[in-house]
């Protein structure tokens, strides 16, 4: 999923990066090259958030199980021990569970939350209108949050 | 150790004491692969006793959650709990590599939480107890042997 065309419409710098990180052959080890910058940190944080919530709230949470396990043998990661089970904690504790993630160190969630969100374009990908849509929320959220 | 006086099977005293409150000092970790699959079954009778494979998440994470606060020193990790009470019920999950630690403390504590959820009597725990004894008797014994078939017995038939 081609992201160049539509750098410019990211309002902020850190938008901008994270996009750009998006557009990239491995989007999940692109994006968590942003880590050193505390702007794109807290949007990546946002963006997850959004992202996550828009997929799985009103859904039963176990649909976060079958989710995890695609992703991780997309990723060609184990699906049956502890990484799982942080990515679905990590997934669940944004969707109205935050107990279930507060012992897994901030790293390794910095991590997850990349796969998560690079996994918005695994092909085919969703549509560029709603990624960016996606990126707008997570701008604006970020804002408010400063 | 006194054979005019056997003890009782460990877990059902156990089970029995942390659902009365009356928590040992000790919890103990199962001491043997025997001892632990036994823990294991009695788990998974009780989950089954609690739950079925369609219970809403939620309701299964409540009584996690019960289990873990009340039990807060062990430092049970909640989402461990839920999975292992989720493979109990037939799902599959990610539980590899969980510390064989959390699992007895998972086995022993939300089994005397759900007993208590349930009001089970000291009798039906008990019960529950002999009946994982058993189970994991009949697991682990080894198959009955069989004579092989050396087809004369049906040779002695045709000739006569």
């Amino acid at each position: 999923m081609g992201q160049n065309g539509t750098l410019v419409r990211a309002a902020t710098a850190a938008g901008r990066h994270v996009l750009e990180a998006l557009g990239e052959e491995h989007p999940a080890r692109s994006l968590s090259r942003l880590s050193d910058s505390p702007s794109a940190v807290r949007l990546l944080r946002e963006l997850f958030t959004v992202a996550v919530r828009r997929s799985f709230v009103g859904r039963d949470p176990r649909d976060v199980t079958g989710y995890v396990r695609d992703l991780l043998q997309y990723q060609s990661l184990p699906t049956d021990g502890v990484l799982a089970r942080e990515a679905e904690a990590v997934i669940r504790s944004a969707v109205g569970e935050p107990d279930l993630a507060y012992r897994i160190p901030d790293l390794r969630r910095f991590e997850l939350l990349c796969y998560v969100v690079g996994d918005l374009v695994r092909p085919p990908g969703i549509p560029e209108a709603q990624l960016l849509d996606l990126v707008d929320q997570a701008e604006r959220r970020a804002e408010r949050a400063r | 150790m006194s054979a005019l006086f056997p003890p009782p099977p460990r877990l059902g005293h156990l089970l029995r004491a942390v659902a009365r409150h009356d928590v040992p000092v000790r919890l103990g970790v199962p001491a043997g692969d025997t001892e632990r699959r036994v823990w294991e079954i009695a788990f998974g009778l009780m989950v089954r006793r609690r739950f079925t494979p369609e219970s809403p998440l939620a309701e299964i994470g409540r009584s996690v959650a019960t289990a873990v606060n009340y039990h807060a020193a062990a430092a049970l990790p909640a989402l461990d709990a839920e999975m292992l009470v989720r493979e109990a019920l037939g799902e599959k999950v990610p539980v590899d590599d969980i510390d064989e630690t959390v699992r007895a403390g998972v086995h022993l504590l939300l089994s005397a939480s759900l007993a208590d959820e349930l009001a089970m009597t000291d009798g039906e725990l008990d019960g529950l107890v002999r009946q994982a004894e058993e189970l994991a008797v009949a697991v682990s014994a080894p198959p009955p042997e069989v004579e092989p078939e050396t087809g004369e017995e049906e040779k002695e038939e045709e000739v006569s």
